[in-house]
């Protein structure tokens, strides 16, 4: 069963929990409130859905040492970052690591609201892409050894004839094989076929 | 000295000594023979004690050669340079050294007055401190500039002696320039690390009070949010209204709190008052500037006739002082006024037991968004400042239980006035 979406607030100031997390409440937001990265970190698992709206400046574990840990434990949460006295060389670290904002303390709560929305929207479509890649991996994970060999050959461009020529068998088991294939991995043409290729070797990099 | 016996011959005591020396070398005389006799014998008397009175002359004359070579010996060759002026300036003696410092050789240096070679920036207070020596003796010692051709000015410290007998003054002459540039370079380095720990220590403090502020800041952004959304609905939750309200309140407080508590730390160190003098203390910082700037600036005092003693923290009114005379002075060191001039003027407003201390420069002075805006962290009209010293200036006023503030009319030149209590 999927789990639904939250909103985790991840700061060690209670009134700034309590208050985003009433502000989003409000909004119809579901929130859990951490009040450090490790009590955050203890209750992870990568199929949790939604945003973290995260502290920068936190004692222990910071704000950005968090966001390296999800990424290493493969978990596709969007984070917004808050910082109280952010520098432009930390957000465009951030940025980089993929997180999604990185937002100056005070930020005016329907600004806050906003950036919530766009953060949940982006892990939504993460989370299809994911989803997507994790499919088309295990549809290639079907094909025979030959049927992969015959699919490269064919992605590359090469006719059935080539492919007959190149790898030593006939033509017939050539398009047999293709056959295969199409049927395997649900693919109407050579355009889809090659997508689910990439999407699969995402998958692949992801993990 | 020892030449006082060959100057005063006793003329006692060089008779006896001759009737002696005559009496070795003579046969004794009857006293009875003759008068004639008696009369040579006198005259023989006579005559060697001329001789030995001459004797005695030549002695002392070679006496008072020799200490005359030395006396030039060591007027020529000291390591300081000398020179006699006569009465209207003109240079009557010079030694080498001196000669050195002139940049001339000393046959060329007679005749010519001494100001032709001091730099014209300073020349009239030359020539004001030469009519002082040949009026008054005694005259402390003073720097001016040697002016030298091809070459950079240099540095000399003056100490005049004054002849009354021949109405002649010697001066002294010692060249000062090197430990002067040393002084300057020193002090330069010493503002740059000043400026760069304070610019560090205004970067912390932005820190920590950004820090301090932002939590509470959006902890009441969000409360206040969530208010409005909160109203928007048909059946609001006054409830929850309530206690969002409630929250925002005390998120502001906090802020307050916070603030207050970092002025009380800051303020911590240095709490200690004692009674002064004001403006003993302002001619020490007047000093010191003229030392580290080049801007040579004139300095106008406009006193109470009694100034009784101030009682605040010294070290933090010296730092106000000091800020407020470099404003002035960097403020006339970019603005075309030929004759930059500072006023400080020390007033006693008895009622209120206090002293009010006004400085005024004749700089470019500040236009009304200026005047605004120039207690604001940060704001400055320096390409270098960092916009903190008036901040920190009028809070170790107040904390001293005075005021400090600046005249708001768009005048020429910048007058910043405080107020300081007088010790009771």
């Amino acid at each position: 069963m999927r789990k639904e979406t939250y909103v985790y607030i991840v700061d060690d100031d209670p009134a700034v929990r309590e208050s985003i997390s009433m502000l989003l409440g409000v909004a119809n937001y579901k929130t859990v409130s951490f009040s450090s990265a490790k009590g955050f970190l203890e209750v992870c698992s990568d199929d949790m859905r939604g945003c973290v709206i995260l502290d920068v400046d936190m004692p222990e574990m910071n704000g950005q040492r968090l966001q390296q840990e999800l990424l290493r434990r493969d978990i596709h949460l969007a984070i917004i970052f808050l910082s109280g006295k952010g520098s432009i060389q930390m957000s465009a670290n951030t940025i980089r690591a993929g997180a999604i904002d990185f937002l100056t303390k005070p930020v005016h709560g329907s600004v806050l609201l906003e950036r919530v929305q766009e953060a949940l929207q982006h892990n939504v479509q993460l989370l299809m892409q994911v989803e997507a890649c994790k499919i088309a991996s295990h549809k290639l994970s079907t094909l025979t050894q030959r049927e992969r060999e015959v699919m490269a050959l064919t992605v590359e461009g090469h006719s059935s004839k080539e492919i007959a020529q190149l790898i030593g068998i006939s033509y017939r088991t050539v398009e047999i094989h293709r056959g295969h294939i199409m049927e395997k991995t649900g693919a109407k043409n050579l355009i889809e076929l090659s997508q689910i290729r990439i999407s699969a070797a995402k998958d692949h990099l992801i993990k | 000295m020892n030449n006082t016996r060959a100057r005063n011959p006793q003329p006692r005591k060089l008779r006896e000594q001759a009737k002696s020396k005559l009496n070795q070398n003579l046969k004794p005389i009857d006293p009875e023979s003759s008068d004639q006799k008696k009369l040579l014998h006198e005259l023989q008397v006579y005559q060697i004690e001329l001789e030995m009175q001459n004797n005695e002359l030549m002695q002392a004359r070679n006496e008072t050669e020799g200490l005359l070579q030395k006396y030039f010996e060591l007027y020529d060759y000291a390591p300081f340079g000398y020179i006699t002026l006569s009465n209207d300036g003109a240079i009557i003696e010079v030694n080498w050294v001196a000669a050195e410092l002139l940049n001339d050789a000393r046959v060329n240096l007679y005749k010519r007055h001494l100001a032709s070679f001091i730099a014209k920036h300073c020349r009239p207070a030359f020539n004001k401190y030469l009519r002082m020596v040949f009026a008054n003796d005694s005259q402390n010692s003073v720097e001016f500039e040697l002016m030298r051709k091809n070459e950079q000015n240099r540095i000399v410290q003056l100490f005049s002696n004054l002849d009354k007998s021949s109405n002649n003054t010697r001066l002294s002459i010692f060249d000062v320039t090197e430990r002067r540039l040393l002084e300057k370079e020193s002090l330069k380095r010493m503002k740059q690390i000043e400026s760069l720990s304070r610019r560090q220590i205004a970067s912390h403090t932005a820190s920590a009070i950004a820090h301090e502020l932002n939590q509470p800041l959006i902890a009441l952004a969000s409360y206040s949010q969530a208010i409005l959304l909160m109203l928007e609905d048909e059946n609001p939750k006054l409830d929850k209204i309530r206690k969002a309200a409630k929250a925002s309140g005390e998120q502001a407080l906090r802020a307050g709190k916070s603030i207050h508590e970092l002025i009380v730390l800051l303020n911590q160190e240095d709490s200690h008052a004692e009674d002064f003098d004001i403006y003993k203390e302002i001619q020490l910082i007047i000093d010191t500037a003229k030392l580290e700037h080049d801007l040579p600036f004139k300095t106008v005092f406009k006193l109470d006739k009694m100034l009784p003693l101030i009682r605040a923290n010294r070290t933090q009114v010296h730092k106000v002082l000091l800020n407020l005379l470099r404003n002035g002075i960097e403020s006339m060191q970019n603005h075309d006024e030929s004759l930059p001039v500072i006023t400080v003027t020390v007033q006693i407003i008895k009622d209120y037991n206090l002293a009010q201390i006004t400085f005024q420069d004749n700089g470019p002075g500040f236009n009304a968004e200026q005047v605004r805006r120039l207690f604001e962290p940060f704001f400055t009209t320096k390409s270098n400042g960092v916009g903190m010293g008036l901040v920190i200036s009028r809070s170790l006023i107040e904390a001293n239980g005075g005021k400090l503030w600046v005249d708001p009319q768009e005048t020429p030149g910048a007058t910043f006035h405080f107020t300081l209590p007088l010790s009771s």
